[in-house]
């Protein structure tokens, strides 16, 4: 034998590494408790009754399992309707951004034109700016168009983006120049290299900015909230805001809870099934940028 | 064109005085500016804004840094951990904060019965001055903890073993070693996190429009709820610009201050 094994055979009992990982475990249970609080909360008050949201001592579960609160949150408001527009506004502005992006990334990463350097760098610079400080303006600009309360005055404003243009500048420019002179030689033009070339080889960061792009727009508030004013313009996160005072001064945390889960289910199953791109997008942008 | 022709309109429109109704438009030079500037409820928001953002920020990179220390170690299940403490990041905050309003319900939550269980009374912090910008802090933490908890864990994974190794033969201990080897190799991503925590605590809205609606008596009225307000509901756009265009200015200098102060404690490889 060894030293090496004899050392290994006669080591002791790592009691301070057992403790020290027993410690760790608590942690990071209590922890998890605590962070997924809100969302056991959210799901089981959705299918409690109001006698059982107030009663003390607290009921953490539902007696029964049923779909009430549900129907009373989608029949009480136009429920069918906020989820169309929230649908509409996500899914174009998702695809037009994109497409955009792609166009422009394209020519910022792979074309030469003259002053491409200082043009990037406008485009960059509006990543500076928030988006608060323009607000009015562009509310009043989609006044003087007629535009308030429209889906074209919720989308064409949100379709460009300098983030989704900056990362796909910096992936197509990392692409090497042998598969686009290949192409070029096999006679395709800009736009076939674009998608038949190098969109082919761009799965991944398609599929991040693609989904990163669905859950921001999905989730916002402000600019819808600006922009509709009628309830059948409402998106999903505005539309759930009556369901807690829909026909009682006393919330009804019940249905009121009915409908986040209805707003949040979507997004939890996304990233369930694409987890590994959420984790890669947030950590992209924070060691890139 | 569509963010810098706005960015333009606002300066003009914050000398203006306009009330979105009436066909012409007031020009009042630098009124606007004096009226918030001696306005003691502005005082407030920009107080409230300053407090909410320092809590939210630095409370919330310090569990995260913790947190995703502990992720770093060898864990059971620890794709699940990771993946219940990302979470809140994907969801809806309009949602989440209705979702949080019931939990803090002063009777009737799981607050009010985790205080109980201490023989305690769960106030009602939704409608206490002191209490409820704290209780929206908890909220932006939460909602926040996952994004930097993933960065900060990146980032410590790609921590050098060798130079903790030599640290540890050299004799430091723990705490020593993390602020020669590790703290210097995730400064530039605590860099990022501090610079875009800031700039989107600075830019809360939904919460405090679910939540509080800026109450109870501007004890939550956050900066940019402050302008939707000014704007959309008084309909005083020429005094909202104003507001936006302060906040273009204090957003400039937070920069030119943040690059400075980088300098000094931010190591990059």
């Amino acid at each position: 034998m060894t030293n090496l094994q004899i050392a290994a055979r006669y080591r002791p009992i790592r009691w301070r590494a057992i403790a020290q990982s027993l410690f760790s475990h608590a942690l990071i249970i209590v922890t998890a408790f605590a962070i997924g609080l809100p969302f056991f909360y959210m799901v089981t008050t959705s299918f409690k009754t109001l006698q059982e949201v107030y009663t003390v001592p607290i009921q953490w579960l539902p007696s029964n399992w049923n779909l009430d609160n549900y129907l009373v949150a989608w029949n009480g408001v136009p429920m069918a309707r906020f989820g169309l527009n929230s649908l509409i506004y996500t899914i174009t502005i998702t695809l037009g951004e994109f497409l955009m992006g792609l166009l422009a990334g394209y020519a910022f990463g792979r074309l030469h034109f003259p002053k491409k350097d200082v043009i990037f760098f406008v485009v960059l610079l509006t990543l500076m700016i928030p988006g608060v400080i323009t607000l009015i303006p562009r509310f009043l600009m989609l006044r003087d168009l007629g535009w308030i309360n429209t889906y074209q005055g919720l989308i064409v404003p949100e379709l460009s983006s300098a983030f989704a243009t900056f990362l796909l500048r910096q992936h197509f420019a990392s692409l090497p120049d042998e598969i686009f002179d290949a192409a070029k030689m096999d006679g395709a033009g800009y736009l076939r290299q674009l998608f038949q070339v190098a969109l082919p080889m761009s799965v991944p960061i398609t599929t991040t900015l693609l989904l990163l792009a669905f859950v921001a727009h999905w989730n916002e508030y402000l600019w819808p909230l600006i922009v509709t004013n009628t309830r059948d313009m409402r998106t999903l996160p505005i539309g759930i805001q009556t369901l807690k005072n829909l026909y009682s001064d006393v919330p009804l945390w019940h249905v009121a809870n009915a409908g986040a889960t209805m707003v949040v289910l979507p997004l939890v199953a996304l990233f369930l099934v694409g987890q590994k791109r959420f984790f890669e997008g947030a950590v992209q942008g924070a060691l890139k940028g | 064109m569509w963010v810098y022709y706005p960015f333009v309109y606002s300066f003009y429109l914050s000398l203006t005085s306009w009330n979105l109704l009436s066909p012409n438009i007031n020009f009042v030079g630098l009124q606007n500016y004096i009226n918030l500037l001696q306005n003691p409820a502005f005082h407030q928001v920009v107080f409230n804004t300053f407090l909410f953002t320092l809590g939210t920020v630095f409370v919330r990179l310090a569990i995260s840094l913790g947190l995703a220390i502990l992720l770093n170690q060898n864990l059971f299940l620890r794709s699940l951990w990771r993946l219940i403490i990302f979470s809140p990041h994907i969801t809806t905050s309009a949602a989440m904060a209705l979702v949080w309003l019931s939990m803090y319900d002063p009777n009737y939550g799981p607050f009010s019965a985790l205080f109980s269980l201490f023989g305690l009374d769960f106030p009602n912090v939704m409608a206490s001055t002191e209490l409820a910008l704290p209780a929206l802090i908890v909220v932006a933490i939460w909602k926040g903890l996952g994004f930097s908890t993933i960065v900060f864990l990146a980032a410590l994974q790609s921590v050098s073993n060798d130079l903790l190794d030599a640290a540890s033969v050299d004799g430091a201990n723990a705490w020593q070693s993390f602020w020669a080897v590790t703290f210097p190799a995730i400064s530039p991503v605590t860099y990022f996190l501090v610079v875009t925590g800031m700039i989107g605590a600075f830019q809360t809205f939904d919460i405090v429009s679910v939540m509080t609606g800026g109450g109870p008596v501007n004890a939550t009225n956050l900066y940019v709820f402050s302008l939707y307000r000014e704007a959309f509901h008084y309909n005083r756009m020429g005094y909202a610009s104003a507001i936006a265009v302060i906040f273009f200015v204090v957003m400039m200098i937070f920069t030119f201050v943040q690059t400075r102060l980088a300098n000094r404690w931010v190591t990059y490889s």
